[in-house]
């Protein structure tokens, strides 16, 4: 039984890919608006050739890792001490609760007039995509720490600096690493939408441009790609929260 | 070994909607290397009174006094309630936390630990994360992290009130080993009156809230104490009756009170 199913989870993608081709191939969908998958690896063959794909791939990357690390760290860090300080709190919650309803993407074009149209514009406003998931779970986080946890801390008169190493800061990790997650989900959408509208490099200017120019299969390998980079920073992602929070069992 | 001396105690919690007196005129005297039980209705105060021993709370009224000869050993150490083990340490770091505590090096720490955990069992299960571990073992850990910090009072808060019958049965065996080679001073709450007399000296019956002192028996049972007789014997039927007689009136009580009657 369960190798039939996986062998029908196997063959279903590969079926929807056989109808896809032949659909196009047989003229029922406008070839010009639907790449037929084949066409689609052939493009994607000789973008990866000629050096193309690797170019912007590796510009949305850096895009994505710096601007992940400049809005991560100062938002545990900021969380944490929200999280243990009731007046750190009552300063940057309305702040906070004030800012993040908007869409970030949003305010890219003040971003670039701070910025410039280079990179720094692109890198801030994925560490502003960042920041607000991963600033807010850090914080709720801490502040939900199981009330027994700090009882028993406290009657064995363990210093606050230890209570801080061994009960908040662990006891937060696990919501503070879903706040991560999230993170990384909006600033994929991010990066895509900037690059959209105000780069001349990376997967989503590779995208658009190529939409504009009607050249669909580099499209589709655009699409193809931003969803397979999706995927393995998840993955990523799990195997590193595996690693940080080994005493969940999920 | 320690003697505990409450005077008129009192505690009121002001934080609700309405003021609630949880102790009023708590007056109870815990002599040294003495297992004391205290029984009554939920919502007594006993775990407040607890709590006040464990310097988890202040006292509002009355006098608190606990004598503790030996300035180099903790004064108390609490096994709680619920699985207050912490889930992101191992079994080893777990029990040897209130050492951490304590600031003893690590070394030092798991030569303490290692031959206790294996005592209550454990030996196996010194790296184990509490999700691997059943509710039995998770409160022999936590009994385990108290008794290896060498309290001289000891302060238990319904530790076996999650197990089954059976593995309740055996860890208040061991408990009852246990505390027999050290004789440390011990404040245990439960809502059992057949576990109260099967480990107490004394059984303090506590009333509805305000929790004050109703009666205390003394549990004629001798010492070093087989649980098993203790239990076949009909003076122990007895006693669990009288203490039910003396408690009915303020369960009732305190039922009638979270009702709102």
């Amino acid at each position: 039984m369960k190798g039939r199913e996986r062998l029908l989870s196997i063959l279903s993608p590969l079926l929807l890919i056989a109808a896809w081709e032949l659909t196009v191939r047989l003229g029922l969908v406008d070839g010009r608006f639907i790449a037929a998958p084949s066409l689609i690896l052939v493009a994607l063959w000789n973008m990866s050739v000629s050096g193309e794909l690797a170019r912007d791939v590796g510009v949305s990357l850096w895009r994505i890792a710096a601007g992940f690390a400049i809005g991560v760290v100062p938002a545990v860090l900021l969380g944490l001490w929200m999280g243990l300080s009731r007046s750190v709190r009552a300063v940057f919650d309305p702040l906070i609760a004030a800012v993040y309803p908007i869409p970030k993407i949003a305010i890219l074009p003040l971003l670039m007039v701070f910025f410039g149209i280079g990179e720094s514009s692109k890198i801030a406003v994925v560490a502003i995509s960042a920041f607000f998931p991963v600033v807010i779970n850090t914080y709720t986080g801490v502040a939900n720490v199981d009330r027994v946890y700090l009882d028993v801390a406290q009657s064995f008169g363990a210093s606050r600096a230890l209570v801080f190493r061994r009960v908040v800061f662990p006891g937060a990790l696990p919501v503070i690493f879903a706040g991560i997650r999230l993170a990384l989900g909006v600033c994929l959408i991010v990066i895509v939408s900037a690059e959209f509208v105000a780069a001349r490099s990376g997967i989503g200017f590779l995208i658009w441009s190529s939409w504009e120019m009607l050249l669909i299969d580099k499209m589709f390998v655009g699409l193809l790609v931003i969803a397979v980079i999706g995927t393995l920073l998840t993955i990523g992602l799990r195997e590193i929260q595996r690693r940080a929070i080994p005493w969940r069992n999920e | 070994m320690a003697e505990i001396v409450a005077e008129r105690l009192g505690k009121r919690f002001d934080g609700g909607a309405r003021p609630v007196e949880a102790l009023t005129d708590f007056t109870l005297k815990v002599r040294q290397g003495e297992f004391c039980c205290l029984v009554g209705p939920s919502g007594c105060g006993k775990t407040t009174f607890l709590r006040i021993l464990a310097r988890l709370e202040t006292p509002s009224g009355g006098t608190l006094e606990v004598r503790v000869p030996d300035p180099t050993r903790p004064a108390t150490a609490v096994v709680f309630q619920e699985t207050s083990i912490f889930p992101w340490m191992t079994v080893i770091e777990n029990a040897a936390f209130g050492l951490e505590a304590r600031g003893v090096p690590r070394k030092e720490r798991e030569r303490r630990v290692l031959p206790l955990l294996r005592k209550v069992g454990l030996g196996e299960f010194t790296d184990a994360y509490p999700h691997q571990l059943s509710g039995g073992m998770k409160q022999r850990v936590s009994i385990a992290r108290a008794f290896v910090t060498e309290p001289q009072i000891l302060l238990m808060d319904e530790p076996f009130a999650a197990l089954d019958a059976q593995n309740r049965t055996l860890m208040q065996d061991e408990l009852v080993a246990l505390w027999e080679e050290q004789r440390t001073t011990v404040v245990f709450i439960t809502h059992s009156l057949e576990e109260a007399l099967l480990l107490g000296d004394r059984v303090v019956a506590m009333t509805a809230r305000p929790g004050r002192v109703k009666q205390v028996v003394d549990v004629p049972f001798p010492r070093p104490r087989n649980t098993r007789s203790v239990r076949a014997s009909e003076t122990y039927g007895r006693l669990v009756v009288d203490l039910w007689n003396i408690l009915e009136e303020e369960v009732m009580r305190a039922r009638a009170g979270e009702q709102g009657i």
